[in-house]
């Protein structure tokens, strides 16, 4: 069928012309030739090699990192045998890593989540395993656990993750420092709020287990 | 047809579809988006006078500031310190009745004058010695109005104006009322509160 322009011409001559051509094995050999050529010429320049990690930035010992929701201070790190729920020594030769961190919520909101703003990389050689939040939170003015924090009021913090029975943690220990972004509409729910962790940094601290070494089995 | 008369039929037509498309985008802007639809019903308020929510009335009697926080001990107890803050402590005595059903706060905020919102500091006060004054850790049975207190902690810069927020259902009160009562402080006001802050105020001994 001929489509008639209104001048009189017609256009369809030059599209079932094309049409035709398309269908012909010799246009979907060369269709084909040209995707091979496509794929290999990705695949020779990397663009099939898995997307590398991100490097992130390091942290130094005192130094502001600013996510969207939190900055962040870490202060120091240690191995403790004062039991953070309570503030008194262990009597039964429990320890802890404890990181101290300044820490001031940006959000516009009261927040309880600081524990998982800042997380302990147990393994830092095995990449895909998940830093570990920390389950003792503990401000430090006066020992109150768990607190909520409020906007604009920079607070010292303790976070504590329990040392397993008979290890020993000496050495540089690291923690990754985790933002989240405003969303004004979630895809999922359609509405707003803080989403989407992402790291944002590391920092170091090179700690020493003041327990003697655990007697080895005979 | 002339080629005048093409011209502006086709002129006509392109007017209209970029009117349609305006007046979609200007309907996609009125959308109120799921927050906007589940928005609370504030309800209006002043200190001293009594708000009526859809599960209780609510009125403030008082509010204070202080730079330490205790509560009166049960005898024999142990006197944990005082807890402090960073800023201060902005404390409210309050009366709630409930209405048809036992009632509890659960969403317990001050709103900023900046928009910024402060909760009730209940995790610092999980302890019994407080938890028996708060009118956020109890439930109030219709005929029987609770009085009691909310303590909320902020930076100094942002009391003036505050207002606070209570409903009985949890997170934002989506969809429920949710007090919006002026505390009356204004920067005169929060003058005169600072220079009678208590170093410490004990709930359930210092007067309301």
């Amino acid at each position: 069928m001929h489509i008639l322009g209104r001048d009189g011409t017609t256009s369809a001559g030059m599209f079932e012309d094309w049409l035709e051509y398309l269908k012909s094995w010799r246009s979907l050999s060369v269709l084909g030739v040209l995707l091979l050529a496509g794929i290999l010429v990705i695949w020779q320049s990397g663009g099939l090699a898995a997307v590398p990690r991100q490097q992130l930035p390091v942290a130094k010992a005192g130094e502001r990192v600013v996510t969207d929701d939190w900055i962040l201070r870490p202060l120091s790190a240690g191995v403790s045998q004062v039991d953070p729920a309570n503030g008194r020594p262990s009597e039964t030769g429990e320890a802890w890593l404890v990181l101290e961190a300044e820490v001031e919520n940006r959000t516009h909101a009261t927040q309880a989540n600081v524990a998982s703003a800042l997380r302990w990389q147990r393994d830092p050689a095995n990449t895909d395993a998940k830093p570990l939040a920390s389950n003792s939170t503990v401000l430090l003015r006066d020992r109150s656990a768990m607190p909520a924090l409020q906007p604009a009021m920079p607070e010292r913090i303790a976070l504590a993750w329990p040392i397993p029975p008979g290890e020993r943690l000496n050495g540089e220990q690291t923690w990754v420092l985790i933002g989240r972004t405003w969303v004004p509409q979630d895809s999922l729910s359609g509405g707003s709020g803080w989403l989407r962790p992402h790291d944002v940094a590391l920092v170091h601290f090179t700690v020493a287990d003041p327990r003697p070494a655990p007697e080895k089995a005979p | 047809m002339t080629r005048r008369a093409t011209l502006l039929s086709r002129l006509a037509a392109a007017v209209s579809i970029v009117a349609v498309v305006a007046a979609i985008g200007v309907m996609g802007n009125q959308h109120l988006g799921y927050d906007g639809k589940i928005a609370p019903f504030l309800v209006p308020g002043r200190i001293g006078e009594t708000v009526t929510t859809r599960t209780f009335d609510f009125t403030v009697q008082s509010a204070r500031l202080a730079r330490a926080l205790s509560a009166a001990p049960k005898p024999g107890a142990i006197n944990a310190p005082p807890l402090t803050t960073s800023g201060i402590w902005l404390i409210v005595h309050a009366r709630i009745a409930a209405r048809t059903a036992p009632v509890r706060l659960m969403s317990v905020r001050l709103h900023a004058r900046d928009g910024d919102d402060y909760s009730a500091a209940r995790n610092r006060m999980l302890d019994m010695k407080y938890t028996r004054w708060l009118l956020s850790e109890n439930a109030t049975d219709p005929g029987i109005p609770r009085e009691g207190w909310l303590a909320f902690e902020l930076p100094p810069s942002r009391v003036s104006g505050v207002r606070l927020r209570v409903a009985s259902t949890f997170g934002d009160a989506s969809l429920d009322n949710l007090t919006d009562i002026d505390l009356g402080i204004d920067e005169a006001r929060l003058e005169e509160l600072q220079r009678d802050a208590a170093d410490v105020f004990v709930i359930g001994k210092d007067t309301p």
